[in-house]
């Protein structure tokens, strides 16, 4: 009896590694499809109860005017509003058209954005991307940063803004715009696309200098 | 002979004996022919140790992700903000539906709601009916969740909407969230930066 147990002895033997393997090759190019190498981040934005158009903003004690600053996105280009009253053109721009025209006149958001969104209804949507794209950078961000940081010196307090659209342009020239009235740059004024998009966000102390942080959303 | 047999092994030890030292032999064999006949073997160990190592960094990034932000249909826009993303009540609106906390509330179609769904005149109507259903419903939802923890609710909700989504949708959903008491909202995009907006290639 006691020769037979002897002779059930085992020797330690390697685990079997195989079944592991054939699970951890199999899970890890499946994690790997699903893992999104893109980080999600949010913009605050506040819209009263109700769905007024105003913004939550106390009145300033003093007697100097509200501001009330709002940016109405056109197919055109940028309507900007301060104090009541309605900006001029900027020089190049036609008389009576909007305060920013488009910086590129060759390019015709609305259609872009139109034939975007077919293009992403059939499927391609790296071309959708492409031609969305293409629309928004027609317009001139550069002049409206410029134009905002003369607003802001002259009303150093105001820090909302409400931003209007045409009911068919698309929310991502809505977050583009916000990206641009958000944060002072390190120049109240850019003379060409490339500085101002190189421009680092200009700092006060630890945080950054706000333009317009409190965008509102206003019905047009 | 006989001696042996009575002190010592009998017949069956001395064959046992036998078949082991062979089995030692052979195994010793095999382990010299391992180590010199076919170089040092793969060791299997540490293609493991990064095989888990890997398994676990991805499962760990998988479990993070707060939000959906790309999907079959939805892409949401690229911006330069850093805010991180909190927990709250999420309004998905993809190119063919408005989700409220992954539940359908409404089908989209061509960028618009169906003006049968809408309350107050039709087409111009700015309330999504069953979008403010479904926002009510969640939001009283999150309002217990929040007293059985004892905290301040906030009436706060985060929009990830696909980047061609018409501003006219935008701010209908909007308009049905603050009908469902919610005020404060985040619109959740991919963090980008500032000069890659511009189309400058990122830093």
């Amino acid at each position: 009896m006691a020769r037979r147990k002897r002779e059930e002895v085992k020797l330690p033997q390697d685990i079997d590694l195989a079944p592991m393997m054939n699970l951890v090759i199999i899970l890890i190019p499946m994690l790997l499809l699903s893992v999104v190498f893109m980080e999600v981040s949010v913009i605050n934005v506040t819209m009263p109860l109700g769905g007024a158009t105003t913004s939550d903003r106390t009145e300033p004690e003093d007697d100097k005017q509200p501001l009330n600053l709002a940016i109405s996105m056109t197919a055109q280009g940028f309507y900007i509003t301060a104090a009541g009253t309605k900006m001029q053109p900027m020089p190049g721009c036609p008389t009576g058209g909007p305060s920013i025209c488009l910086e590129d006149d060759s390019i015709d958001p609305a259609a872009r954005f139109e034939e975007s969104r077919r293009l992403y209804a059939s499927g391609d949507k790296i071309r959708g991307e492409e031609v969305l794209l293409e629309g928004l950078s027609a317009y001139n961000y550069r002049e409206l940063y410029n134009r905002l940081s003369t607003i802001k010196n002259e009303f150093p307090e105001e820090t909302t803004v409400t931003l209007t659209a045409d009911a068919e342009l698309p929310f991502a020239l809505t977050t583009r715009v916000m990206d641009v009235v958000r944060f002072r740059l390190e120049e109240d004024s850019y003379d060409n696309n490339e500085d101002f998009w190189a421009a680092k966000p200009r700092t006060e102390g630890d945080t950054y200098s706000i333009l317009f942080g409190d965008p509102a959303f206003g019905v047009l | 002979m006989a001696d042996n047999q009575q002190g010592g092994f009998g017949h069956d030890d001395e064959e046992w004996i036998k078949a082991q030292r062979a089995r030692e032999a052979k195994r010793a064999k095999s382990a010299a022919r391992r180590e010199d006949g076919d170089g040092p073997g793969l060791n299997i160990n540490s293609l493991m140790d990064i095989l888990v190592i890997m398994l676990v960094f991805l499962l760990k990034s998988y479990g993070e992700e707060p939000l959906k932000a790309i999907d079959e249909d939805l892409k949401v826009p690229q911006s330069a903000s850093q805010l991180a993303p909190e927990d709250a009540t999420t309004v998905t609106v993809t190119r063919t539906a408005i989700l409220v906390n992954d539940n359908l509330a409404v089908d989209v179609k061509d960028g618009a709601v169906d003006p049968s769904q809408k309350s107050g005149g039709g087409e111009s109507g700015m309330s999504i009916t069953p979008l403010l259903d479904e926002l009510n419903k969640a939001v009283e939802q999150k309002k217990n969740e929040q007293r059985l923890l004892q905290e301040d609710y906030v009436p706060e909700a985060t929009i990830i909407a696909d980047q061609t989504t018409p501003h006219r949708l935008m701010l209908e959903v909007l308009f049905t969230a603050s009908q469902a008491q919610l005020n404060q909202f985040r619109f959740a995009v991919i963090k980008s930066t500032f000069s890659s907006l511009g189309g400058q290639p990122a830093e």
